[in-house]
């Protein structure tokens, strides 16, 4: 081989570099990244629409129980009349709050121990 | 996704020079191709090829920092390894791709990487410059000294095989 100086570059190109191994894309960074995001905004979401649901069912209930009125439907018991008694200034009052009371609407079928008692014809 | 593909592409394009190029500055080619690869990674991670002008000195000079660095870290002084094979040869001529990597290995550093980076990197001496940090007219004259000491040493070497 004679190796003469304008030909001497061309002669050395003819050396290609030995290739290197692929590429290992680790794009599992990127992409596992982009994936824990969007499964985020997903569980985000789920969590969302869960606790939506709940607040949508039970709404009434909560109502219920917040309402001012709701208590004069609670039905009437021993302790109830105890301090409706002693909560007011006269026991008459008292008396005409539990008769006059509005009325527990119960389900078909089911009817109160007063309205029983009300409808016996008792022998005195 | 685009981005992706063009460092792809790149790494098609410049992955066998760069490897080379990482070889002689670090002597071991295993270490050369883990620094290309992670350069790669990193390019695709923080997208910064897209902001550099010249990507193809951008890589070389990723490269050879990432070796700068790894040879500073290792507080190792670098040989090359003789037996791994830095080149595919015309004709399969292993004899003369032995030769070429024994005078490429005699030049001294500065004039083996502008070598490299001229012919197998296909860079300008104006890039070589940006690379190694040194302005285009040293580049230049280190690649003219480079080839000339190159050329000689396989000349010599053709003939003392010939005179075996």
């Amino acid at each position: 081989m004679s190796i003469d100086d304008p030909r001497f570059e061309d002669y050395l190109k003819t050396f290609r570099p030995v290739d290197p191994p692929e590429l290992t894309l680790k794009t599992s960074r990127r992409t596992s990244g982009s994936l824990r995001f969007s499964w985020r905004w997903a569980c985000a979401t789920a969590v969302i629409l869960i606790a939506a649901f709940l607040i949508w069912h039970r709404r009434p209930d909560r109502l219920e129980v917040t309402t001012p009125g709701a208590q004069c439907c609670a039905p009437l018991t021993l302790g109830g009349a105890n301090a409706s008694i002693f909560g007011t200034a006269s026991t008459t009052e008292a008396l005409d709050r539990m008769v006059f009371r509005q009325q527990i609407e119960l389900p078909k079928g089911q009817q109160s121990a007063l309205s029983v008692l009300g409808q016996e014809k008792a022998e005195l | 996704m685009d981005s992706t593909r063009e460092i792809t592409r790149l790494y098609q394009q410049h992955g066998a020079a760069l490897v080379l190029f990482g070889t002689t500055i670090i002597g071991e080619r295993s270490m050369a191709q883990d620094a290309v690869q992670q350069v790669f990674l990193r390019l695709i991670e923080t997208d910064s090829i897209q902001r550099a002008s010249d990507p193809a000195a951008y890589l070389f000079a990723s490269v050879r920092n990432q070796l700068l660095n790894e040879t500073r870290v290792r507080q190792r002084s670098v040989s090359l390894d003789p037996d791994a094979a830095w080149f595919d040869p015309p004709e399969r001529d292993y004899a003369a791709e032995g030769n070429l990597r024994r005078a490429l290995s005699e030049l001294i550093p500065d004039q083996r990487q502008v070598v490299i980076l001229h012919i197998w990197g296909d860079l300008t001496f104006s890039q070589i410059g940006d690379v190694l940090g040194i302005n285009a007219n040293t580049a230049a004259s280190r690649y003219r000294y480079g080839i000339e000491t190159l050329r000689e040493i396989m000349c010599s070497g053709e003939k003392s095989n010939v005179n075996r």
